[in-house]
């Protein structure tokens, strides 16, 4: 089995410095890896960046991170995936990473998404160049997550994403603002290439639980939602072992 | 909608910027209500100055609660 921690919109900045690093510095005892679900930060600055990487400093298992909107916000994106890169923390745009754990494999592929809503509530690729624009944005990220998936050969594997692939985490959100808070199309591409657990963020007043229509468990874990430092979630044993 | 609504969405513009986005506004009694998790008392009050100076001259009702990081849970054990 693999204990895969998990927490997202941390949005972290000075003035939160210190806040999570205690709880942080002991999650090796409760889980095998840490998985970041984007809006790391509060603006998209690299210095807030910074402030994070000093926060994991005492992590002792990977860190494996996607990034948010907010990460965006200042076009700086870039110089935060080498500041987080420099203090250890693997940062996924379309990629995976295999994490070895007392002879199991986990792979986890990860995507920041995007919006764009749910069947019968979706945008369309048509009309304006800037509607066909966002379309595309989604879909591009949900290829991508699907060639991730595909290429991990792994005991387990994870999704993870800052939108969600889902309407089900998304319940206690505004109706209205759900095409910007997720997109089925990741959820497509998530059943398509299979996957034991997806998690994300970005829908802070969400819920936690919700499953895609292939029937893999997902999990919206930004911090608003599960009100703690971090959740753990045991994938187990094929054979029963639990954790 | 309402001439209050204008308000209301630039108030949230306001917020988005400061990438405040867990806090909720609506105008109830012409008063700014602002409800919503921030992550320290310092934002919180961050949030009063900035819903101040977008709420054209409403008065401002700060109901922000500062969000609680206990340690996790037990974990879920899924198959």
């Amino acid at each position: 089995m693999i204990r895969v921690a998990a927490v997202g919109d941390v949005h972290f900045a000075a003035d939160v410095a210190g806040s999570l690093r205690p709880q942080l510095a002991l999650v090796h005892e409760e889980a095998d890896v840490l998985l970041l679900a984007g809006d790391l930060t509060r603006l998209g600055r690299p210095e807030e960046a910074e402030v994070l990487a000093q926060e994991l400093a005492d992590v002792q298992v990977p860190i494996i991170a996607v990034l948010g909107n907010h990460d965006l916000h200042a076009n700086r994106d870039k110089e935060i995936v080498d500041v987080l890169a420099a203090g250890g923390v693997r940062v996924l745009e379309g990629e995976a990473v295999r994490v070895d754990v007392d002879g199991y494999s986990l792979g986890v592929a990860g995507v920041k998404g995007f919006g764009v809503g749910f069947p019968g509530a979706s945008a369309s690729d048509f009309g304006e160049p800037e509607m066909k624009a966002f379309v595309a944005t989604a879909r591009h990220a949900a290829d991508r997550l699907r060639a991730a998936l595909e290429a991990l050969d792994t005991d387990r594997t994870v999704a993870l994403t800052h939108y969600s692939p889902v309407e089900g985490t998304l319940q206690g959100e505004r109706l209205e603002i759900w095409p910007f808070l997720g997109s089925y199309l990741l959820a497509e591409a998530i059943d398509a290439a299979g996957a034991d657990l997806a998690v994300h963020g970005h829908a802070h007043r969400g819920t936690e639980k919700g499953m895609t229509p292939g029937g893999v468990h997902v999990r919206n874990v930004a911090q608003a939602v599960i009100r703690s430092a971090y959740r753990v979630y045991c994938l187990t044993d094929r054979d029963g072992t639990t954790c | 909608m309402t001439p209050d609504d204008y308000v209301v969405g630039h108030v949230g513009d306001a917020l988005a910027h400061a990438g405040m986005s867990d806090v909720n506004a609506e105008v109830v009694a012409g008063r700014l209500v602002l409800t919503g998790h921030v992550a320290t008392p310092a934002r919180r009050d961050e949030v009063t100055t900035i819903a101040s100076e977008a709420a054209g001259g409403l008065a401002v009702v700060n109901e922000l609660t500062v969000l609680p990081c206990p340690p996790p849970a037990a974990a879920e054990e899924l198959a």
